[in-house]
């Protein structure tokens, strides 16, 4: 029992970053620019720097939240490892409520006064101010070089953290208080399940799908993630009480 | 006026080879789309961004509907 809690949390931990949409909206458009500008072998080249910018942040951020709460947890002995679970997992039910009203932006009347045939039934618009959106979109255009391919995909999950930090810190408490999963197993699948997305999109654009093909998925796709994403954030809240009260 | 047109041309070329449309066939649907813009726009003092976007994709999706789609979502994507 006290094995099969811990794994089932950071099975969901993996699915929820593989769901995140930010970094596979911005890959899909920059990948379709690349194309756009340049040839398939220079757009791959771009892609694969991105997809190691995107590694690489998250390899970064498990570090960072490592260090930082063994640093705390040495400095307070007595922070009672209970205590920071039920504050976690309040802060990730809480984070499924934000998710579901708050991720994928409300259509505005600005928007629909495009012809609605040719708009996404769903907009797929994410949390992010539109003046970010837009700089994301136009620094995805500028890009000529692998640097800035590396640098876009390292820095685009930056605005996902506020859904990403806590599942970090719960899933960093985990890996320090475990002996039956070894951590590096734990980052390589997190970092996998975050390119996943990605690796897939590239697949698509490789077997004659187009940035239309590939939006209309994720507009189709959008219902079910508003509900599949904050059923997964409570899952995993419920899953972390359990822990606490092992452990407590 | 110009400026905006030269843009525009600039965005679409963009898109049709992002999307993979043959050179030829792409050039003509700009070619076409921005001719029937123009003329849309003919003799209207004040024109808006969205307006300009709305005709554009009108006459964007006579010839190509995913040409259509990508510039009409191209904002909303992220």
């Amino acid at each position: 029992m006290s094995i099969v809690l811990p794994v089932i949390s950071l099975v969901l931990v993996v699915v929820i970053q593989t769901l995140l949409q930010l970094t596979s909206a911005t890959f899909s458009i920059f990948y379709h620019f690349a194309l756009g500008k340049y040839s398939i072998k220079k757009s791959d080249r771009l892609a694969l720097s991105y997809i190691f910018g995107v590694e690489l942040f998250t390899v970064f951020m498990w570090l960072l939240t490592y260090f930082i709460l063994y640093a705390i947890s040495s400095n307070l002995p007595n922070l009672r490892q209970s205590v920071a679970m039920w504050i976690l997992s309040g802060i990730i039910a809480a984070l499924a409520l934000i998710f579901f009203c708050f991720y994928y932006r409300r259509p505005t009347l600005n928007r629909d006064i495009l012809p609605t045939k040719v708009r996404a039934n769903n907009s797929t618009a994410l949390f992010i101010p539109r003046r970010f959106a837009a700089n994301l979109t136009r620094h995805a255009l500028a890009i000529k070089q692998p640097k800035d391919a590396f640098l876009l995909g390292f820095f685009v999950g930056v605005p996902e953290l506020l859904f990403t930090l806590p599942l970090y810190i719960f899933a960093t408490l985990i890996m320090q208080n475990s002996t039956f999963l070894p951590n590096t197993l734990i980052i390589i699948l997190s970092v996998l399940g975050t390119v996943l997305p990605l690796f897939i999109i590239n697949f698509a654009f490789h077997s004659g799908s187009n940035l239309a093909d590939i939006q209309r998925a994720r507009a189709k796709m959008k219902p079910a993630l508003t509900f599949i994403l904050p059923a997964c954030y409570l899952f995993l809240a419920t899953t972390i009480i359990g822990i606490g009260l092992l452990y407590g | 006026m110009d400026k905006t047109f030269q843009n525009l041309e600039k965005t679409l070329r963009l898109h049709a080879r992002g999307l993979r449309i043959p050179a030829g066939s792409a050039e003509v649907f700009i070619a076409e789309t921005l001719k029937s813009v123009e003329a849309s726009l003919h003799g209207k003092s004040i024109i808006t961004e969205q307006d300009l976007k709305r005709l554009v994709i009108k006459e964007l999706k006579k010839y190509h509907k995913d040409f259509a789609y990508v510039y009409a979502n191209c904002d909303i994507i992220i």
